[in-house]
């Protein structure tokens, strides 16, 4: 839920060019894929993010996973992965979602 | 001795003087409807006056879905349907203070399913109240993907004396206002 705040006040410290890792083989951890902060100006390449946490997940073999049959540590991973990607979704969608 | 005594009269002539009354707090809680009726069913038949429409449809009570029935006669169907909307909230509105207690049988016929909340799977393809609304409000109204109106939703999963909250995404599987939705995500 921070992330969608951040998303929408669009006033992320974090660095927005974060580093992608196509080469790697198997999924990043946790911890960097809490790294990942998005903001409204991920936006414009909202594809290319939403791919490369998808492959994440893919890489991880947690895509298209029931989330009652994940363990802890993979359901925790998914719902980081799924609230990167739905933040970006609803919120680049629908910018005015957000203000009060 | 003296001090112990002195101290024991004035307590009990304190009790004696004391006043007792009973003090009544009523409050009122304003009831917080999400969003607009939803999942209407409804069974039209001809009358002698028009049409009689029975309508059963799910209005979100306080983060609560309930079943809420109107029935209502008019000229024209849609008039007839549009009142019974009306009868059905204006009677779920005054069940916190019911000025009387009624009692009847009816028998309902026709093909109104009977809704409610339950665990759901991606790809499931539900009512829009099978599913509770978000418990942030924040992550409550409706939004915009691929052109179809969607909402996210929370479910709650208590298994072995643990409370599990999902949460996910459900959308509408066309653009019709009575469509049903689809579940798009659930993690």
């Amino acid at each position: 839920m921070i992330l969608i705040a951040i998303l929408a006040s669009g006033c992320s410290t974090a660095p927005h060019q974060y580093q992608y890792q196509y080469h790697a083989e198997s999924a990043i951890g946790i911890e960097q894929l809490k790294a990942i902060k998005v903001s409204n100006r991920d936006c414009a390449n909202i594809d290319r993010t939403v791919s490369y946490v998808e492959k994440q997940l893919q890489l991880r073999g947690i895509d298209s996973a029931h989330p009652e049959r994940l363990s802890a540590s993979d359901a925790e991973y998914n719902t980081t992965a799924k609230i990167i990607i739905w933040s970006l979704r609803i919120g680049c969608n629908n910018p005015n979602r957000y203000q009060s | 001795m003296k001090r112990t005594l002195i101290a024991i009269v004035c307590f009990s002539a304190g009790l004696a003087a004391a006043e007792c009354y009973v003090r009544s707090n009523i409050k009122v809680a304003r009831q917080s409807i999400f969003g607009a009726p939803t999942d209407i069913q409804r069974i039209v038949t001809p009358d002698a006056k028009g049409f009689q429409c029975v309508l059963r449809y799910r209005l979100n009570i306080n983060t609560n879905w309930q079943t809420v029935e109107g029935v209502a006669t008019a000229k024209t169907e849609e008039d007839a349907c549009a009142r019974a909307i009306d009868v059905g909230r204006a009677s779920i509105l005054e069940e916190p203070a019911p000025k009387t207690v009624r009692s009847d049988t009816q028998m309902v016929c026709g093909d109104i399913t009977d809704i409610r909340v339950h665990p759901v799977q991606i790809n499931d393809v539900i009512w829009e109240s099978e599913v509770d609304i978000h418990t942030i409000p924040a992550e409550r109204p409706y939004f915009q993907y691929k052109r179809t109106q969607c909402r996210m939703f929370v479910e709650r999963d208590n298994k072995a004396q643990n409370l599990y909250l999902y949460q996910g995404v459900i959308c509408r599987e066309n653009l019709s206002a009575h469509s049903k939705w689809r579940v798009v995500d659930k993690y």
